[in-house]
């Protein structure tokens, strides 16, 4: 296979914070390779890289053999694409915006013309050309976004948690417009979308606070290591009840996610995504468990908890909330997490 | 109390544009002249410093601002007197021989209005988001096209920018005065004719020149706006 990309060694920090810590991997084109971790873990620094946005501290990026320098860097720029969690647009109508990067290329007008048409319809978005770009929902400007990086025809596709904003529908038609282009170019998505990494990626790189802990077949990191090293995963039996699984992971507790799919299941819920209350709190989330704190694990401006609620989850919050909640191991908390806080693994 | 000075100045100023007062429509051409001179230099070396400043990072930065931010209020007679010195015969600048014309005059309120552009200039750009800039590299822009984007992202800012420069210079009086002298026929405008027409004691008069001076201001400010929201 041919390599798009070698990092040796790679480090990146951000004033005197390590936000990639000695990476060292190599990328390869028609394929699909997924980056996954929890948020802070250095997904979107890497993708940035790779990008040619940022340069590493440390360490060597080559780009097809050659190495990336200040003055290289444009190079790789005009040939990799980046597509942010959060789309942005420049001011004017879809058409200004997908034909940007065309423009910029001193393409003809004609050809932009037909070039742009076709990238909409590519993201099934005919006849979107006149439309106010910032005035489109949250679906509809990624798919503008992405048509807009693939009318580039880029060998690299990078891509931000592509679908994590947006609702099922529309997710669904941004996963197969991105499965038709893996087989065009190189395409790293990184995302914490379990379901759409198994589905999409070949190989998968799992990062953990900077640093690579396991890179393989998409496959084989989901049977081990990904699942040894996830925090909050559990392994029950799902019932449907009013078209909700409600998954008995044993000691009588039970999680109600918003997914249906009845009988064993893995779920996960992100240590980020939990709610700790002193008290009862009425609130929309269906998930809350009574529990005790275990141990607090101290992480600079954040902390970790062990909070023992018959299973154990791991709570993170910030150190802020820590000392003004008075909390600390042995005390009595809520805990509150969203059914659609639930992921399926 | 009288409000008559007042209705006699509206009056003496209706009569001026009615019967097309040749001395008042020279008067009053020299002053967008070297407004729109001045305003024309100051965008030239001021917007590449705004956007510089915008959108770069390096030490000292702040400082820059703040300083840039003060001198938007510099008192103009004091500027003026600086330049004076500067360009007077004997002066360091002497040899460029532009005292008491109107170049030199435009070169004064230039050099009033550079710290508008940049600080303005700056701030609009600094209020875009950085992701902003990312986004247009990553579509393959340079450098270069990556600042003009950012301009016109920034495009509120920046015209803001250039219209108060614009108005400041037309109706600021201590420049025209100090490097003008204001010389009839030559170097006079309309702030300098209303301060001399009031020392004489011809208030109507110089009533009716600021009555001029602020529908021009207002006309072009009109017009600008109206512009823009047509393009």
């Amino acid at each position: 296979m041919e390599s798009v990309y070698e990092l040796h060694s790679v480090s990146k920090f951000y004033d005197n914070v390590r936000a990639l810590d000695v990476i060292s991997l190599s990328i390869g084109t028609g394929e699909i390779t997924g980056v996954i971790g929890r948020s802070g873990a250095g997904k979107t620094t890497l993708l940035k890289i790779l990008a040619g946005l940022e340069l590493p501290t440390a360490g060597k990026l080559l780009f097809k053999g050659d190495e990336i320098d200040r003055k290289s860097v444009r190079q790789l720029r005009r040939v990799a694409t980046i597509l942010f969690q959060t789309p942005l647009f420049l001011r004017g109508d879809v058409y200004t915006n997908v034909a940007y990067g065309l423009r910029i290329r001193n393409h003809s007008r004609e050809s932009i013309g037909k070039m742009v048409v076709e990238a909409l319809s590519l993201v099934r978005l005919d006849g979107f050309e006149d439309r106010d770009a910032r005035r489109l929902s949250g679906g509809e400007q990624q798919r503008v976004a992405l048509a807009r990086a693939l009318v580039l025809d880029p060998r690299v596709l990078l891509l931000d948690e592509p679908t994590s904003n947006l609702d099922r529908a529309n997710a669904s038609v941004m996963t197969e417009i991105i499965e038709e282009e893996g087989e065009k170019r190189c395409v790293v998505i990184a995302t914490h979308d379990y379901e759409q990494i198994k589905k999409l990626a070949d190989r998968t790189i799992f990062l953990e606070a900077g640093r690579i802990v396991e890179v393989g077949a998409t496959d084989s990191i989901f049977s081990g290591p990904l699942l040894a090293n996830m925090e909050n995963v559990y392994t029950g039996v799902s019932r449907l009840v009013d078209g909700i699984s409600h998954v008995d992971i044993g000691n009588g507790v039970e999680i109600k996610a918003a997914f249906s799919r009845p009988g064993r299941v893995v779920v996960h819920v992100s240590p980020e995504d939990i709610i700790l209350s002193k008290g009862w709190v009425e609130t929309s989330a269906r998930n809350e468990f009574k529990g005790r704190i275990t141990a607090v694990e101290d992480l600079g401006p954040i902390a970790r908890l062990k909070i023992d609620t018959g299973k154990s989850f791991t709570v993170q919050i910030t150190k802020r909330s820590l000392i003004d909640m008075g909390l600390n191991v042995d005390s009595e908390v809520y805990l509150s997490f969203k059914a659609s806080s639930v992921e399926l693994v | 109390m009288s409000w008559q000075p007042l209705l006699d100045g509206l009056r003496e100023a209706a009569r001026l544009i009615e019967t097309g007062d040749r001395e008042v429509i020279e008067i009053t051409i020299r002053s967008l002249q070297t407004a729109s001179l001045g305003t024309l230099m100051a965008a030239i070396v001021g917007l590449p410093l705004g956007v510089l400043i915008g959108m770069r990072s390096f030490r000292g930065k702040r400082t820059v601002k703040i300083v840039f931010n003060s001198l938007v209020g510099i008192p103009t007679v004091s500027l003026g007197l600086l330049l004076y010195i500067l360009l007077s015969h004997s002066g360091p600048l002497g040899f460029l021989d532009i005292l008491y014309t109107v170049p030199g005059i435009a070169v004064g309120e230039a050099i009033l209005v550079i710290p508008i552009i940049v600080s303005f200039v700056a701030s609009a750009i600094e209020s875009k988001d950085i992701q902003l800039r990312d986004l247009v590299r990553t579509l393959g822009a340079s450098e270069l096209e990556t600042s003009i984007a950012i301009l016109r992202e920034a495009y509120s800012g920046v015209s803001l920018a250039v219209v108060s420069s614009f108005n400041r210079a037309f109706a600021e009086l201590g420049i025209a005065m100090m490097i003008g002298a204001n010389i009839r026929g030559v170097t006079r405008v309309l702030t300098t004719a209303i301060s001399l027409q009031s020392a004489m004691g011809e208030i109507g008069l110089s009533l009716a020149l600021s009555f001029i001076l602020i529908a021009v201001v207002l006309t072009l400010n009109f017009l600008i706006s109206f512009l823009q929201r047509g393009g």
